[in-house]
């Protein structure tokens, strides 16, 4: 893995700073980290239950812990309890940093699932790859994140944004323009994008970049007017942006479809009819026609009752990953750190979204689907691309 | 034709986002950065109509009673007693915004709300579609441009107001009761701004930090105003030609940060603002 001195800096930083918090802690922490073999196995899991992306948390939430029930009540990993701890991470740098120095160095987690942005993941792995504790990411990214104690089981752009584009391509989508929020996530995405783009023959009319916080959608949409694109390329953040954008892209009177990296099946039920029309693609949709996602969406309406949350792409990875560190430490026999490190890459779990097979590379092989968004905010698929490799993520590893 | 449109409309919705810190601000001589709080408090007004199943235009309505009720409370609570410290109401202020945000969080929770606004749909003028919404929103922001100027010319209130702004000991020494003034400035400030938010509604969804983004543009077109009406129009209007010329031509994340330098230069050249009227 290789750092720029800036980089260095600030992890060395971090890590000083961790390091005096444990010194400022004393001995009355030292006795919870470590993995005593007895007693439950704790794993943290941060979300963004503020700020930007907070509306993504609740459903991420309910699997969470529909997942730990399930394993608990099947005896628990090889007769130990699953704890799950939830940390806030704000939405941003700054909260990322805060939780992940919690879970590693206050909570002593034994491992760390994360449903964040990628500038949150960016800030707190360093922390806990310092610890060494392995850390599950479980949502969509640009790609390329790579460190020995971090796994990945969301998309990737080969699984996320190529199907995207190739269906466009069939639809004879041309001329693209292009819209990025003003984070990493957003530069990758759209850097990708424009790889495909390139490769299919397309063209980008234009592209734009913007801050995160944007309200008044009005100066881009005038862009997209008087660049007249065939499409529309939307790779800004998941949750609230999006019913601003849609709602404000219908009222504007473009007609240009719309493809997006940034919605997700439960946004655009709360979007509704605005996203009618919106293609988007995904490693799980609701509405899949395999035993395990039946038994997920009962065992939901259970635990939750009929008014659950609707899982999606972005929520079902932070399931599968409960259940594929389960495995793992099943496997490894127990929850050490570098055994359960060692095990990850050859674990895979059969769950709603079909299976997910972890790879050397650290990251997950998918089944991926591209969709649609209806008239009522419903998303039906509209193509099956079948179980698609992450692609090269990290050949070093 | 579309580019004229665009800046119209953008400059409107600037333009009526500033006002009620812009009455304030004139007034009382102090930058109200509760501001943020009320937008935010307008824009739950459809929130509420949404829970309870009304007319989503009563949004509009339930916002300024609300704000104007809060205002004159936070007024004689809070305000009042800070006129002689104009720094410390910058503090003051401040904080109500984060008082106000975290009870607003309290009642409806943190995350983002979907409500259901007017929908005017899509108007066609000429040759193209517009956004019915923002063709609305000039209107809206003419109305109340020109009502505010009416009621600061035409009435009695209007005339207290002035003398106020203009020398207010010598408004005070004449039998004028200033108190007063600020008070009803206040509270009719609290209530653009509450209107204001319910106006921002429609743009997307309502969380709680709905205001903040607004909060840099609105005190920045104050300033450059220079606490009067007409100034505020021709600064909107330069904002909103500014951003929409540059994303139109030019570069649509660069329309941001040149938004801000065309502020210090216009402050650097004319350190008054547009203050003429």
């Amino acid at each position: 893995m290789t750092m720029r001195p800036l980089m260095r800096f600030a992890v060395s930083i971090s890590a000083l700073a961790a390091v005096s918090l444990v010194a400022a802690c004393g001995g009355s922490s030292g006795g919870d980290e470590g993995s005593d073999e007895q007693g439950p196995i704790d794993v943290g899991f941060v979300v963004p239950q503020t700020g930007a992306i907070s509306v993504l948390s609740p459903p991420a939430i309910e699997v969470a812990k529909l997942a730990v029930e399930e394993i608990n009540s099947a005896g628990g990993i090889g007769g130990r309890d699953l704890r799950m701890q939830i940390f806030d991470d704000a939405s941003d740098t700054d909260g990322g940093l805060k939780a992940y120095t919690n879970m590693v160095h206050k909570a002593g987690v034994d491992a760390i699932i994360a449903l964040e942005n990628s500038d949150s993941r960016n800030a707190g792995v360093p922390i806990a790859e310092k610890a060494g504790t392995p850390v599950i990411y479980a949502v969509t990214y640009e790609g390329g994140a790579c460190a020995e104690n971090l796994f990945i089981d969301g998309e990737t752009p080969e699984q996320f944004v190529q199907p995207v584009i190739d269906v466009a391509g069939k639809r004879g989508v041309k001329s693209w323009f292009i819209i990025g929020s003003d984070i990493a996530y957003g530069r990758g995405q759209v850097e990708a994008a424009k790889r495909y783009i390139d490769e299919a023959g397309g063209s980008v009319v234009k592209e734009e970049t913007l801050p995160l916080d944007v309200t008044d959608w009005g100066p881009v949409l005038s862009s997209i007017k008087a660049a007249d694109p065939d499409a529309v390329f939307f790779a800004y953040l998941g949750g609230t942006p999006n019913v601003g954008f849609h709602k404000q892209y219908v009222d504007s009177g473009l007609t240009a479809p719309i493809y997006s990296v940034s919605l997700d099946e439960a946004t655009a039920t709360a979007v509704g009819k605005a996203a009618e029309g919106v293609t988007y693609a995904g490693s799980y949709f609701t509405g899949l026609e395999n035993k395990a996602n039946k038994d997920f969406l009962a065992a939901l309406e259970r635990k939750f009752g009929a008014d659950h949350q609707t899982p999606s792409s972005i929520s079902v990875p932070t399931y599968d990953a409960f259940h594929l560190y389960a495995a793992a430490v099943e496997k490894a026999g127990s929850a050490d750190a570098e055994d359960v490190l060692a095990a990850l890459p050859e674990v895979s779990f059969d769950g709603p979204r079909g299976k997910v097979q972890m790879s050397e590379q650290h990251h997950a092989v998918l089944p991926i689907y591209v969709a649609e968004v209806q008239g009522d905010g419903g998303t039906e698929v509209v193509e099956e691309f079948g179980a698609v490799d992450p692609g090269e993520q990290c050949p070093d590893l | 034709v579309q580019v004229l449109l665009d800046t119209l409309t953008a400059s409107s919705l600037l333009f009526v986002v500033a006002l009620g810190l812009l009455m304030v601000f004139g007034v009382l001589k102090i930058i109200n950065f509760a501001h943020v709080a009320f937008l935010t408090l307008g824009a739950y007004a459809s929130v509420v109509t949404t829970r309870w199943g009304v007319s989503p235009w009563l949004a509009f309505l339930v916002a300024p009673l609300a704000g104007a009720a809060l205002g004159v409370v936070v007024e004689r609570l809070v305000i009042r007693r800070l006129y002689s410290r104009p720094m410390d109401t910058v503090l003051a202020t401040w904080g109500l915004t984060i008082v106000m945000t975290q009870l607003i969080i309290l009642l409806y929770g943190n995350g983002p709300q979907f409500v259901n606004t007017p929908d005017l749909g899509t108007v066609r003028i000429a040759d193209f579609a517009y956004s019915g919404f923002r063709i609305a929103v000039v209107a809206v922001a003419l109305m109340l441009g020109l009502g505010l100027a009416l009621l600061m010319r035409r009435t009695d209130l209007g005339l207290r107001s002035r003398a106020v702004i203009m020398n207010e000991e010598l408004a005070s020494v004449l039998g004028i009761n200033t108190e007063r003034v600020r008070m009803v400035t206040f509270t009719l400030g609290c209530a653009l701004a509450a209107f204001a938010g319910a106006m921002l509604a429609p743009l997307g969804s309502v969380d709680p930090n709905l205001g903040l983004p607004w909060l840099i543009t609105a005190f920045m077109l104050a300033l450059i105003a220079g606490g009067s009406l007409g100034g505020l129009a021709v600064a909107a209007v330069l904002f909103g030609a500014v951003q929409t010329l540059m994303s139109t031509y030019g570069d649509a994340t660069l329309a941001a940060p040149l938004v801000v330098i065309v502020a210090v230069l216009v402050l650097r050249v004319r350190p008054q603002g547009f203050q003429f009227a």
